[in-house]
């Protein structure tokens, strides 16, 4: 479903990943892992095309988007919940959900979509209109999956989504996480919380001062003495 | 005649209401510093009477001049700043005095140094009881918060709106959003433009407009922005009541020349004062009233 | 400023000595007159630099200190009998004091709040000074009786302004120079590059902007000041209006902000261009020349966003750099 060939990207004129090679197949979890800074971010947003990649292609779907804008990759279905959640803290609840749907693309499907992750998150339904800033950083989370989910994305990417959370609203995140996999959308997980992040992925990557370093499917890895010695601290 | 003095100085708000809520809108949604904003005013102004001079067109309906003009010219002025949102705030402020500086003198190098306005439209003023109004007055009035109203309609009822209120919260969280961000940046920018040339078009048939009469709209607006709270479109409107009763009532008490300097002295001070607006204390209020209704 | 470069310092006052002699072999009050009106601009410029380029604080009010210069000498003098030798380093302590007052209050603003608090403390000043007619004059303005002496600071020869103007100059080049140098200029520089890094080194940012307003607005309230004694006119508007602000600021940024060279170059450049359009064209086209310094500024701003001397500078450098690296 999506393929990175060579990647090279970073801020300014400091490069921050190096030659990355990734591949994501259809209705799998992926999980990329590594410690701050490692570059985890920065290889996102050259794939969601916040940053251009300085070298290398990204393919979604059989098309070759490097050089698309954000938008463009939004309207394929591409979609990103950012770090910190990222909500518009002045618009309220239902507004922040619209924003969601705002491609072309998806707009037909709006009321479907609102419905669904009503749904899924009633707690939301109870607040559409308070002003998003004015969330728990729980809610938060749940509304900027939420938000996403707006968009019928068909690959999603997680960026650190129990960052910040209590332990019982992380378990709660990665129910989700595996109940919209069943959905049928392609998931790329990007986490600090090692452990959970190999255990729920079909595949997984380590990424260290941008370069990936270990690859394999998430039992593998979870196995890996290198990887329990740097992150699991086993 | 304290009734008097604060009607007027409504009225005329709500004309200075228009000019900065453009203003306003740029500021808040593309964090673009525009020191020029006054100029695109007055430019507003010379088209309605160039207009009216050329075909007797009343000043309400040049705008099917002024609008496409607007536009035009805040496409040109946006490629020159296109580059520098986000990055270079200093920039912006020296490339639109510079431009300041070119607007200014090509109107005196078309239409000299002299001063002009159109006030024939209307013979006689209105009375309601003791209160006299001007009819240009009223019908600006009216105009400009009929405009007022639809764009609020427009920002937060419509997909578009909602994008700009989203870009000028998180710009990056937009893109992620598929808004196309330069898109809302430009259409924002000629949004802008297009409020200024329509307030100008409206003042012209009230206040007479000479070259660098760009200065003045131009710290008013700023004024205005500043006490509404940066960006808060809402607060700008009540800012620009504010300031209208301010400039009539001093202008009355103090005598005519005196009625800038006290806004400007006000200004000052609210901006050392409360930099976050006399206004923006409303979006908080309503904030926590939300609040405690989920509770 | 331990080592002086002695060769640099001759060079700089034998320049001086050849301009005096020089400005004694142009008989002709025109010409003096042009030069004069450079080395003015040069000055103010150069002035403004210390705020708007070393201390990154874009004032567009700085006629504030400019106007209340002239006024201070030209009132003292007037009303009190106080000769404009004193009055117009009274003017200038004058600007020091309303720049105290001002970036007591305004120095802590953003960017472009600054600026906005600048533009509103001149034009408060330009309707004061027409209001108060007493004082003023009004929109009259005041007249400066020509009566040539040491004491009025009033002469007959256009030579002595030109040495005046050639001194203040002077006086501006060797205060920016010395402060380009200086621990002040250094910690300057480093506020304008990153302002959060600097701070977080423990550079007191106010202290060092401050300092380089005071000296600004005092450079420009004697500039004022003599300004006044040379056209022995003033009203509101030839000293409070911000458009003189805004193109002495325009001749900084097109030199080069941040430089000694810079606002200097400027001038020379520009004003000899305004002061020929002005006496060519006249009339309908007066404006022509401040559309030529609009245009120009917008170019610089989107080409070389550094000015000319700043962009030369780093031209020499990276091929400087260049031919080392081959050299190795």
């Amino acid at each position: 479903m999506l393929k990175i060939k060579q990647i090279s990207s970073g801020y300014g004129e400091s490069q921050i990943i190096f030659d990355i090679h990734m591949q994501i197949d259809q209705g799998t979890i992926v999980s990329l892992v590594g410690s701050n800074a490692a570059g985890k971010t920065t290889l996102i947003n050259t794939i969601s095309g916040l940053i251009k990649a300085w070298s290398g292609t990204v393919e979604f779907l059989g098309e070759d988007i490097t050089a698309l804008s954000p938008a463009a990759r939004v309207d394929r279905g591409l979609i990103q919940t950012p770090e910190g959640r990222r909500l518009f803290p002045d618009l309220t609840i239902k507004e922040n959900l619209l924003m969601g749907s705002y491609s072309k693309v998806v707009r037909a499907k709006r009321q479907e979509n609102l419905d669904y992750v009503y749904h899924l998150f009633p707690k939301l339904l109870e607040r559409t209109s308070q002003l998003a800033g004015s969330l728990s950083g729980g809610e938060q989370q749940m509304c900027a999956v939420a938000r996403s989910l707006m968009a019928c994305p068909k690959l999603l990417i997680l960026d650190e989504p129990s960052l910040g959370l209590a332990p019982i609203l992380i378990v709660k995140v990665f129910e989700i996480i595996e109940d919209i996999k069943k959905k049928g959308v392609t998931i790329l997980l990007v986490e600090q919380n090692v452990q959970k992040a190999l255990c729920l992925a079909d595949k997984a990557y380590v990424l260290e001062s941008g370069r990936i370093t270990l690859e394999g499917t998430g039992q593998a890895l979870l196995k890996n003495d290198q990887l329990q010695k740097a992150y699991l601290g086993i | 005649m304290l009734i008097q003095l604060l009607i007027s100085g409504i009225m005329l708000g709500g004309v200075y209401a228009l000019t900065s809520i453009g203003l306003s809108l740029i500021f808040g949604v593309s964090k673009i510093v525009n020191f020029a904003h006054g100029d695109f005013v007055v430019v507003g102004m010379y088209i309605t009477y160039s207009v009216y001079q050329a075909t007797g067109l009343s000043p309400y309906l040049s705008w099917i001049v002024v609008i496409p003009c607007s536009v035009f010219l805040g496409y040109l002025v946006f490629l020159l700043l296109k580059r520098t949102i986000g990055v270079q705030e200093v920039n912006q402020i020296f490339i639109t005095l510079g431009l300041s500086m070119v607007i200014q003198n090509v109107i005196l190098m078309v239409f000299k140094s002299d001063y002009r306005t159109i006030r024939t439209i209307f013979k006689n003023n209105i009375k309601i009881g003791d209160i006299f109004l001007t009819r240009e007055g009223l019908l600006a009035f009216l105009i400009a918060i009929v405009i007022t109203v639809v764009f609020l309609w427009f920002l937060n009822k419509t997909d578009t709106g909602r994008a700009m209120k989203a870009v000028s919260q998180d710009r990056s969280a937009a893109h992620l959003m598929g808004v196309r961000v330069g898109g809302i940046d430009l259409l924002v920018f000629c949004l802008g433009i297009v409020f200024a040339g329509i307030a100008g078009s409206l003042l012209i048939t009230m206040f007479a407009a000479y070259p660098t009469s760009g200065g003045v709209y131009n710290l008013l607006a700023w004024v205005t922005v500043v006490m509404g709270g940066l960006g808060n479109v809402v607060g700008a409107l009540f800012a620009a009541f504010l300031i209208g009763i301010i400039e009539i009532v001093s202008g009355y008490y103090l005598g005519a020349d005196m009625r800038q300097v006290v806004y400007y002295v006000f200004f000052v001070i609210i901006l050392i004062l409360r930099p976050q607006g006399l206004f923006s204390g409303i979006k908080f209020i309503n904030r926590k009233v939300k609040t405690n209704e989920a509770h | 400023m331990k080592h002086i470069n002695i060769k640099k310092l001759l060079l700089w006052i034998g320049f001086f000595i050849l301009l005096l002699i020089l400005g004694t072999k142009v008989g002709n009050n025109y010409y003096l007159d042009f030069l004069i009106t450079i080395f003015f601009m040069a000055s103010m410029a150069s002035a403004w630099n210390l705020v708007g380029g070393y201390a990154g604080l874009i004032s567009i009010g700085h006629v504030a200190f400019l106007g209340l210069g002239a006024y201070t000498s030209s009132i003292l003098f007037l009303k009190l009998g106080v000769s404009p030798l004193f009055g117009i380093f009274l003017g200038g302590g004058m600007a020091m004091l309303l720049a105290f007052l001002l970036g007591i209050l305004t120095i802590r603003l953003r960017g472009p709040f600054f600026t906005l608090s600048t533009i509103a403390i001149a034009e408060i000043l330009l309707l004061l000074a027409t209001r108060f007619v007493d004082l003023t004059g009004g929109s009259q303005g005041l007249d400066i009786p020509y009566k040539p002496s040491v004491f009025n600071f009033v002469f007959k020869s256009y030579y002595v302004y030109y040495v005046i103007y050639l001194v203040l100059l002077a006086v501006i080049i060797s205060v920016v120079t010395y402060i380009n140098h200086s621990k002040t200029g250094c910690y300057l520089k480093a506020i304008r590059e990153d302002e959060t890094a600097a701070s977080s080194l423990g550079v007191s940012i106010l202290k060092y902007k401050m300092t380089a307003l005071l000296i600004s607005a005092f450079f420009t309230g004697v500039g004022g000041s003599i300004y006044a004694q040379y056209l022995l006119f003033i009203d509101p508007h030839s000293v409070f209006s911000v458009g003189f602000s805004t193109k002495v600021a325009a001749l900084s940024i097109i030199g080069g902000l941040g430089t000694v060279l810079g606002p200097i170059v400027g001038a020379f450049l520009l004003t000899p261009i305004e002061m020929l359009l002005r006496s060519q064209l006249g009339g309908t086209y007066q404006g022509l020349y401040l559309l030529l310094y609009g245009v120009i500024m917008i170019l610089v701003i989107l080409i070389i966003p550094r000015g000319i001397v700043g962009t030369l500078t780093e031209v020499v450098k990276n091929k400087r750099k260049k031919d080392a690296d081959r050299t190795k």
